[in-house]
């Protein structure tokens, strides 16, 4: 994905570690808050596997080709990475459903799915001879019982049609590389390198196609828990796009529960439940009650004492010893304003 | 005896509709399920994975097979799968623990268990096996027990003890490619008796496959005369490389210049794609393989009819295994190596292991060191530690590897370099002094040799243009 890389990057110096850590997923208040602020979230955990030696060898790889300009811990587009920028906008495959990446590890769950397919197809043939997708022998297992369900040949034909469909609907090329990336009897599927070839893709476009099939099809089987494929699949999705532990610290706090309370009754540090609050206020804004989060009073003198554009915000406590509780409002109160400038 | 012999060949034919063993295997067979610990020396394609496959049919106990890559084991594991008479686990470090540990809970479900030997050295794991009846340990590609280099698994040599816990009514060793003085070294560093042990070799030599060697200039040359050669050989070929960037610039070359389908693999890619690649080459609707090492220990595609080395091997042993894959159907195969200038220097790199100073070894034992500035190299020092190592100890093992490692290097580059018959050097590198010159032998003895003249036969090209269709005519053949 190295040209979409790109993308997230501007003519205004950005910390790349925010962008490193924002595809490969990791979550920290501060990493989500700057993801935020260079509307990069839809990126989150795009490319887990990317290691950080492979990051900076794009970097410099960048910095070589003239496309970017690094200084200390930021990093620009120059006039011809803006120009590349515009480029890949303009001419490469863009992603429908970069708001679910959240929802699954689409690697886990395209080989599921794969295996599940192909095991259909083959008992629709009644062939017991061929090779199955490797997976690990307990996704084995969970694919093999599912197996004996009754009306399952059927049911699986025409759900992979109402899958098909739906993702057609958003982009031909998606039910086309989904249908030809499937394995069955006597059917092999596209490799990534047919897929470049029938669709006119380049491999990193296929690569985000491929990502933009399987958060399509865990989207769609969310909604559809009593399909044969959706009661196999689901347990791979998650129910929020925020983590199990932050999720339950948001529920008690729109249950009244102070902050305070909430630690205590959950054995968790105070700085723990402002971290679970600040990633939701980031990720699931409309999910949370401002009022109370954020009083009125404290958002008031933190704006007073800022200058536009919110970026520039300095954070200088008042109090040393509430300095912890003063950085939390305060940055609520950026993520409100980023919020609403975002729309 | 006689009963035994009977019994084996009633099943060769029941089972796998064959009516006679291939050189070698009946030997081996007889000799391991008698109780004679066994080392079995077959070429490539000679058919032993048959060796412990087939017992499978006269044992209800386990059958555990050591196998040094996760790409082996899972092609010997789909292989029985696709059988489907047995069911089949395997355990390494791609299973996560509670993966492995639902594995171990239930292993009296299988009668295959495939492992790696850091796996299967685990306490754990010997525990659960301990409760087994196990009835065969087979270790395949026995000679890594005995080999040397930055790649030896220092595993290999607690593999002994877990034979003598275990004590397996059969025990069989596999190899395609040991000399005497390797396969000395493998019953030494097992602990068994030479008296005691059962050697059945049959010659490394593959008299269906025409061994060629071209010189070449430098890299542009070499890489025309790839594109030529590939242009002329059409499909089923597979082409070694040391290094993934070169298979995939190459890789993506031939496609454009020869209009075969190429593809290349090696380890940066996904499990899935692996799969798919493997797969297409194997329905011969992809036609030539642009590999690293990572490829080919598992590929059992009978009519593979060329192999390309694009860089140099480490060693014979290493070229004599990975040319192996050709030819297996015994129809005529070539096997070319091409060599430039300065190509030994690749090998040289990747050949040696940087002896690290005391100090560091200091830091290593005491965990000061972040993992990073040794990598690998790290665990193989930690192993030796944990195992009563000195330090100096220690660095007189790693120079000795190199030392074995730049050895083999040379032989490889006496080779490329010989003026003398190839086959006749494969075969007294390997301790066998007889060749038979067959008609189509080597391009020394042969130097004006042609594609054309080698009889290798067409492979039939599966087509894909199907694959082309619309998504729901796609979705439709998958249940038609």
């Amino acid at each position: 994905m190295d040209r979409y890389l790109l993308t997230m990057f501007s003519q205004h110096p950005r910390r790349f570690r925010v962008i490193e850590n924002t595809v490969r997923n990791k979550r920290t208040q501060a990493t989500l808050f700057w993801a935020l602020n260079y509307q990069i979230l839809p990126w989150l955990g795009s490319a887990p596997r990317m290691s950080r030696a492979q990051f900076d060898s794009w970097l410099d790889q960048q910095q070589r080709q003239g496309m970017l300009q690094i200084k200390d811990q930021l990093a620009w587009l120059t006039p011809a990475g803006v120009e590349q920028k515009t480029v890949v906008g303009r001419d490469y495959y863009q992603s429908h459903n970069n708001q679910w990446a959240w929802l699954t590890n689409y690697h886990w769950y395209a080989a599921r799915f794969l295996l599940a397919v192909q095991a259909v197809s083959e008992l629709a043939h009644h062939n017991r001879h061929y090779i199955p997708l490797n997976l690990s022998s307990s996704e084995m297992a969970k694919v093999r019982s599912w197996l004996t369900w009754p009306h399952l040949i059927t049911d699986v034909e025409q759900e992979l049609f109402q899958l098909g469909t739906q993702l057609a609907k958003q982009d031909l090329r998606l039910a086309e590389f989904f249908s030809h990336r499937l394995i069955g009897h006597q059917q092999l599927g596209w490799t990534s390198d047919e897929a470049q070839r029938h669709l006119q893709l380049n491999a990193e476009e296929i690569e985000i196609l491929n990502r933009d099939v399987w958060l399509g099809v865990a989207s769609q089987l969310r909604r559809q828990p009593m399909s044969k494929l959706g009661q196999l699949m689901n347990s791979l999705t998650v129910a929020n796009p925020i983590s199990q532990s932050a999720m339950r610290t948001v529920n008690d706090f729109q249950k009244g529960k102070t902050l305070k309370q909430i630690a205590n009754m959950r054995h968790l540090k105070l700085s723990t439940v402002r971290e679970h609050l600040l990633e939701a206020a980031i990720i699931i804004p409309q999910g949370l009650d401002w009022n109370r989060l954020l009083p009125e009073n404290q958002e008031q003198v933190i704006r007073q004492a800022q200058p536009a554009p919110v970026t520039d915000w300095k954070f200088s406590p008042t109090n040393d010893r509430r300095a912890p509780e003063e950085f939390f409002w305060f940055r609520l109160c950026q993520i409100k304003e980023l919020h609403q400038q975002n729309g | 005896m006689a009963d035994l012999k009977n019994t084996l060949h009633n099943i060769l034919q029941d089972k796998y509709g064959f009516g006679d063993f291939r050189p070698g295997q009946e030997a081996a067979l007889l000799k391991a399920i008698s109780g004679q610990p066994t080392l079995a020396i077959l070429p490539t394609g000679a058919g032993k994975s048959l060796l412990y496959q087939l017992p499978a049919y006269l044992t209800n106990g386990l059958i555990l097979v050591v196998s040094p890559l996760i790409s082996l084991m899972q092609d010997q594991v789909d292989r029985i799968r696709y059988r489907g008479d047995f069911k089949v686990a395997m355990l390494n470090s791609q299973l996560n623990y509670q993966e492995q540990r639902a594995v171990l809970n239930s292993l009296a479900q299988y009668r295959f268990l495939f492992t790696s030997p850091e796996t299967l050295v685990k306490k754990n794991m010997l525990t659960a096996l301990m409760r087994q009846h196990v009835q065969m340990m087979v270790i395949d590609e026995a000679h890594c027990i005995s080999q040397w280099g930055p790649s030896f698994r220092p595993e290999y040599l607690l593999l002994k003890n877990v034979w003598q816990q275990i004590r397996p009514a059969w025990f069989l060793m596999l190899t395609a490619t040991a000399t005497p003085a390797v396969a000395n070294d493998i019953l030494q560093k097992l602990g068994l008796n030479p008296q005691q042990t059962a050697m059945v070799r049959q010659p490394v030599d593959r008299s269906n496959i025409f061994l060629a060697v071209q010189q070449l200039e430098n890299e542009q040359t070499k890489q025309r005369y790839l594109m030529r050669m590939v242009k002329q050989l059409g499909s089923s070929g597979v082409i070694y490389f040391s290094s993934k960037k070169v298979a995939n610039q190459l890789a993506r070359q031939l496609q454009h210049d020869t209009g075969l389908r190429v593809a290349a693999y090696h380890a940066d890619l996904d499990s899935l794609e692996r799969f798919k690649i493997q797969q297409h080459f194997m329905a011969n609707q992809l036609d030539v393989i642009c590999a690293t090492s990572a490829f080919g220990m598992g590929i059992n595609k009978n009519d593979i009819r060329y192999v390309i080395h694009y860089h140099l091997p480490g060693s014979i042993e290493s070229y004599v295994q990975e040319y192996g894959r050709a030819g297996r159907d015994g129809q005529p195969a070539l096997a070319l190596l091409l060599y430039c200038p300065g190509d030994e220097y690749l090998q040289e790199v990747l050949g040696q292991t940087p002896i690290p100073e005391a100090r560091v070894i200091n830091q290593v034992q005491t965990n000061e060191l972040p993992r990073a500035v040794l990598g690998e190299q790290q665990e193989l020092i930690t192993f030796y530690l944990g195992h009563g190592y000195s330090i100096p100890e220690l660095q007189k093992v790693l120079q000795q590897q190199n030392q074995l490692s730049q050895q083999r290097l040379a032989r490889m580059i006496d080779y490329v370099r010989a003026t003398s018959c190839y086959r006749e050097i494969i075969n007294h590198y390997f301790g066998h002094q007889q060749t038979v010159h067959p008609a189509n032998c080597c391009s020394v003895d042969e130097p004006d040799w042609q594609v054309s003249e080698l009889g290798l036969p067409a492979v039939k090209r599966t087509c894909t243009t199907e694959q082309g269709g619309d998504w729901e005519t796609t979705i439709e053949q998958l249940f038609d």
